[in-house]
């Protein structure tokens, strides 16, 4: 490489410059051409150049009076020029009498270059080349005439910028159309949010969803004007939406059912999703991708009907059904021989455990919707086990099992109803598959952020691969247990959605042929569990090895 | 002596399991009618002690036959226990109760039905 003149540190960037210009190897154009010639005649030479300093090269966009297209670098005075990055101009009177010249080959010979005036062209602050012009006269340039030459030089600059802007601007516009083609193609509504929240970007499908043109909603407050209410009706706060939670430094979120407001007033429903536009460590928009949940909302509404019809249609003429069987079982139909009586004990069995897995399945339905409606109070965590032992108590009697509730003082904070619906299914569980004489423990404990309650029995106890089915609903260690066992199959389900409503969960530990411990673990007021809470394995009860898992929400 | 009530329920199954709880179970005289119509006739004939009626009607339903029978001299001072499935609201009987003195859910238990009735009319057992 050029060895006469030293690269200077930024060669490399400087390089970079030069050939995103995007001129080296290009036809000769008038712009530059014009400032060639003005040069060489006001400074009366017969030689003046636009050129750009390449790698090893001196390249001539336009020149007048020379004849090779380019020459070596290092035999280049503007190569010198552009190695010593030089601000103002280079004026030689004779090249040949310069020590730093005389030895070049443009130099040699009676018609070499012998005077010379250079002024480095700058783009982005990098010497990309030189506007020069040469005589085969020794002279010395006139402070007019290097003024003149810096002048011509600023222009050449604004040429190589304006070629560099219009290079750039094109790059930018077809990279933004390929954007749009390819956003253009998505089935989803993509709209992008300045960090006020202000629309800068609506793709087909958006304006398709919504209804509004791209430009109507380019510049506005996409919040105002297609979220500021619920489906409902209700106003919808800018500082709840989740789009404002991203632009004030919220993680990426999914929501389902959320409500868009179309162009003509009605209601959208959509399954959404808001992501943070980030630059560097600065949230500077946000994008919002949505879909439309019509057809799954109607799906859902159907699930709805569907559990209302149930409810009713299956549940009146049941309670009709246990309501005779109860007359006659009183006598009210008179006196019934031997035989009658025990298929009369028969039907009222069977149709108390249809009553209660219809029950069963409109409760799991509802929890597993997270359509429970729970009605939190603070509750005392010993008052809530012992009134979940008092309901089975009856049963824990004649099945001659003791239940033991342990003082603990705690509060929770939960629906009174569903929480004793939890402990019920689990000592009713526990009962299930516990031999008489043994006992049920139910013992609380606290931290700052959850409260624990165990329900411990003395059963036959779960298979370690069986853990993680236990909560699956009509699933029993052996099915063929279930209907022995007079359960629905469906009460730890239940126990699970109930808990995780309320921003707990269950966990569950068991070694086969010592018992079972179910722990509900539920958060105290007005805060979420913590992971590592979640994560903390809680001191087994005993010394005996145990597996515990926590159940897949 | 025997008390004599009068149940109003369009369902036929419902009635019949109300007249027998409250017949067998607790020994009453039951009149049964199945519409509101019905009813304002009977208890203007018969003047039972209480009347058991189904909010749920078609027709005439329930808290218009009360207002009717409220406004009838002869039954004006009978007392109404509505009956209403445990879904729907409760009517509110606060406002002017007329002659309704109770609300009983549906589905309601036959073998405690008698004593819950009791209970809202202050009839001792």
């Amino acid at each position: 490489m050029s060895e006469r003149w030293p690269l200077r540190p930024d060669e490399r960037q400087r390089l970079a410059v030069v050939r995103s210009l995007g001129l080296l190897d290009t036809a000769p154009e008038e712009r530059f051409d014009r400032i060639t010639r003005m040069a060489a005649r006001v400074l009366q030479v017969p030689s003046a150049a636009v050129s750009l300093i390449d790698a090893g090269r001196q390249w001539h966009k336009s020149a007048v009076g020379l004849d090779d297209g380019e020459l070596p670098r290092e035999e280049s005075i503007c190569g010198y020029a552009i190695s010593e990055d030089m601000s103002g101009v280079l004026a030689v009177e004779d090249a040949s009498a310069d020590s730093r010249f005389r030895d070049l080959s443009v130099v040699a010979g009676p018609d070499g270059v012998r005077a010379y005036g250079g002024r480095v062209l700058r783009v982005g602050g990098r010497g990309v080349g030189t506007l020069c012009v040469m005589d085969h006269r020794p002279r010395r340039f006139t402070a007019d005439e290097l003024d003149a030459l810096a002048d011509l030089a600023h222009w050449a600059e604004a040429e190589l910028r304006a070629d560099e802007e219009r290079q750039v601007s094109v790059e930018l516009e077809s990279l933004q159309r390929r954007t749009e083609m390819v956003l253009a193609g998505v089935a989803e509504g993509v709209v992008g949010v300045n960090r006020h929240g202000q629309v800068t970007f609506v793709n087909a499908a958006a304006e398709e969803l919504l209804g509004w043109r791209a430009y109507e909603l380019i510049g506005s407050d996409l919040h105002a004007l297609t979220h500021s209410r619920h489906r409902d009706g209700r106003h919808y706060p800018e500082e709840e939406c989740p789009v404002t939670q991203v632009l004030s430094g919220g993680a990426t979120r999914r929501d389902l059912f959320g409500t868009f407001w179309r162009l003509d007033g009605s209601p959208l429903p959509v399954d959404w999703s808001s992501g943070p536009v980030m630059d560097g460590d600065a949230v500077v928009g946000a994008v919002v991708v949505f879909g439309d949940a019509s057809a799954r909302l109607a799906v859902e509404r159907m699930k709805d009907d569907f559990t209302s019809v149930v409810s009713h249609e299956l549940r009146t003429p049941l309670t009709s059904l246990k309501a005779a069987l109860e007359l006659l079982d009183h006598g009210a139909g008179g006196e019934l021989p031997p035989a009658g009586a025990s298929f009369l004990d028969i039907a009222v069995r069977n149709a108390d455990r249809l009553a209660r897995l219809v029950d069963d399945i409109l409760d799991l339905e509802k929890s597993a919707r997270g359509a429970l409606s729970l009605t939190r109070t603070p509750l005392d965590a010993v008052e809530l086990m012992r009134a979940a032992a008092a309901t089975v108590e009856g049963t824990a009697l004649a099945r001659d099992i003791r239940v033991e509730v342990e003082p603990v003082t705690a509060e929770v904070w939960g629906d009174h109803h569903r929480l004793l619906q939890v402990l019920t299914n689990l000592l009713g569980n526990a009962m299930r598959f516990s031999p008489s004489g043994s006992t049920i423990r139910l013992a609380g404990s606290h931290d700052e952020t959850a409260v624990h309650i165990d329900v411990v029995d003395q059963g036959v106890g779960i298979p370690a691969d069986a853990l993680p089915r236990v909560f699956d609903r009509f699933w029993q260690v052996d099915s063929s247990q279930r209907r022995a066992s007079g359960g629905t199959g469906l009460g730890l389900a239940i126990a699970k959605n109930i808990v995780e409503a309320h921003g707990g969960f269950i966990t569950v530990a068991s070694e086969p042929g010592a018992g079972s411990t179910f722990t509900v673990h539920l958060p105290v007021r007005s805060q979420t569990m913590p992971v590592a809470v979640e994560r903390r394995r809680r001191a087994p009860a005993d010394d005996r090895p145990e597996t515990t898992r926590k159940v897949p929400a | 002596m025997t008390r004599t009530v009068l149940v109003v329920d369009d369902e036929p199954d419902i009635r019949e399991l109300v007249r027998a709880a409250l017949e067998h179970l607790a020994g009453w005289r039951v009149l049964v009618a199945s519409g509101g119509q019905e009813a304002l006739a009977l208890a203007a004939a018969e003047q039972p002690e209480a009347i058991l009626l189904d909010v749920m009607m078609p027709g005439m339903d329930g808290p218009e036959a009360a207002r009717r029978l409220g406004e009838d001299p002869r039954t004006r001072t009978i007392p109404v226990v509505m009956l209403t499935a445990k879904a729907m609201s409760v009517p509110d009987v606060t406002a002017d109760p007329g002659p309704v003195v109770g609300v009983l859910a549906k589905p309601f238990d036959v073998l405690t039905l008698a004593g819950e009735v009791e209970q809202i009319l202050g009839w001792a057992s």
